[in-house]
């Protein structure tokens, strides 16, 4: 994250000082004590393994999304009709990414033969009578 | 006053360890349970109780719901001290979680987010003894206990207030940054809080003011009164708070990075490309979703859908005159004629010629809201 984005942040809990928390409490033993540092070591192991895991998957929707750019900016080289819908999965979320449009000079071509063919029947009918 | 009389919520939880504690009694515990029964329900109910035993033990027959509550009612004093304290403990998340249902119902918007963080925090910390007096009164726990209890608890309570408003206030203030920063129509955004269960419309969020206020802590000295299974509770309700502050936190770094690509490749798109473009997205922040939807219809492509609308609309149009042509050309037949014309009309070109309508209407206002660019 950019520096910026976190000046605005709020002050977080200095992760509510869990530790300091644990040596205060009288009726904890040793063992005690040793099993709940055990247990936060290893929470911080697995944020630490969800986080790294996260970032991979941004890294690959990132790739995922050149790939699809490089796809759609060639189609649109080639004046082609397109009409695709891509879903990717990052870190955080999922991104949806639709594009339409393309050609259109095959379209409108072909929907003023279909108003000149309807006319055209108008008018022979028109005439015979 | 029953059990069912003083407790708040849905309390299939607490029933289920109760019936599971009854059931799994040892001799002695259900040697005491039994004489209490028979002192306030009399032989004939003590009786039942002893001959159907065994047969709720294996499942052959089911407790009537008298008969439980009639246990429930002398159980629970005399089940082991972290035993009574996790029913204890059920019962103050039961009135938390039904307290926060019933918040959901109100109205949260942008504005008033601040507000309703601290109505719920007023709300939940005026839960108090005068809540529990069934514990009191049945002689569960003394005063002293309950106090004590009732303090662990809402304070754990209270954190978790705080750290969920901290989260969303987080989530804010990054997402009102990030929108800020790129002068584009955003066609759809709304923020999901995790907390709450609800949805709110941020549209507004670059011009609304977001100030944080925070909520009111409460002060907890850790000394010896602290009694065993509070002090159990209290470890892992803290746990439970760290973790999810610290894992969150990593939410937070790749939500702004995700957004940044999101626009970052929303912009390049617009550029390569002459088509209609539409990216709708969601982000997991520190204390909800973000969802955000941008889209960029160029003017060639509103042109375009205009020219193919009216295109569409006057052969609409040609056929509804060919059909009124064909009646006209047999009119010997134009009763049963008219009938199956107005039916095809109706039927299949009139919804048509709406929706060509509507589309050279909505093109319209695209041109309107992108400009021709």
């Amino acid at each position: 994250m950019d520096n910026n984005s976190n000046n605005n942040q709020i002050a977080r809990i200095d992760s509510l000082k869990m530790l300091e928390i644990i040596e205060k409490i009288p009726n904890l033993t040793a063992d005690d004590k040793h099993e709940l540092s055990k247990k936060i070591a290893s929470d911080d192991i697995e944020i630490r393994k969800g986080a790294l895991e996260k970032m991979t998957q941004s890294s690959i929707a990132h790739n995922d999304l050149v790939t699809i750019m490089g796809e759609l900016s060639a189609l649109n080289k080639e004046g082609m009709y397109v009409k695709s819908k891509q879903t990717i999965r990052t870190g955080s979320g999922t991104f949806e990414i639709e594009s339409k449009g393309g050609d259109t000079k095959l379209i409108i071509p072909v929907l003023v033969i279909i108003a000149v063919v309807i006319i055209s029947i108008m008018v022979i009918m028109f005439w015979r009578r | 006053m029953s059990y069912q009389d003083v407790s708040y919520a849905t309390r299939s939880k607490i029933y289920n360890f109760l019936e599971k504690e009854f059931l799994n009694a040892d001799d002695e515990t259900f040697r005491i349970i039994a004489r209490h029964y028979y002192k306030h329900y009399g032989y004939g109910a003590y009786n039942y109780l002893l001959k159907t035993y065994t047969s709720w033990q294996r499942g052959w027959t089911g407790i009537s719901s008298l008969t439980f509550g009639r246990i429930i009612e002398c159980m629970p004093k005399y089940l082991a001290d972290d035993k009574r304290f996790f029913i204890l403990q059920e019962e103050v998340h039961s009135f938390f979680d039904k307290k926060r249902n019933d918040f959901n119902k109100n109205n949260i918007s942008l504005s008033v987010i601040n507000q309703c963080f601290i109505d719920f925090q007023k709300l939940i910390l005026s839960f108090g003894k005068e809540d529990l007096q069934w514990f009191i009164g049945r002689g569960i726990f003394n005063e002293e206990q309950v106090e004590h209890y009732l303090k662990i608890c809402r304070y754990v309570l209270c954190e978790k207030i705080i750290q969920a408003h901290r989260q969303v206030a987080n989530d804010l203030e990054l997402i009102k940054q990030k929108l800020s920063s790129i002068n584009e129509i955003i066609s759809g955004s709304s923020y999901h809080i995790r907390f709450f269960e609800k949805s709110i419309c941020i549209d507004n969020i670059k011009k609304a003011g977001l100030s944080y206020t925070p909520l009111h802590t409460i002060n907890f000295k850790i000394d010896e009164s602290f009694k065993k299974f509070g002090e159990r509770y209290f470890l892992e309700e803290l746990m439970k708070i760290s973790f999810a502050e610290k894992s969150k936190q990593t939410n937070t770094f790749l939500k702004s990075n995700d957004i940044d690509l999101f626009f970052s490749h929303y912009f390049e798109l617009k550029k390569l490309t002459t088509n209609q473009v539409s990216m709708k997205s969601t982000f997991e922040g520190e204390g909800g979703t973000l969802s955000l939807h941008l889209e960029f219809i160029p003017y060639s492509v509103s042109k375009r859908s205009i020219y193919v609308a009216s295109l569409k609309l006057l052969s609409y149009l040609g056929l509804s005159i060919l059909l009124i042509l064909i009646i006209s050309l047999f009119l010997e037949y134009w009763i049963i004629l008219t009938l199956i014309g107005l039916i095809v009309w109706f039927g299949s070109i009139f919804p048509k010629l709406k929706e060509e309508i509507k589309n050279i209407r909505l093109a319209k206002n695209n041109i309107q809201k992108y400009g021709q660019q």
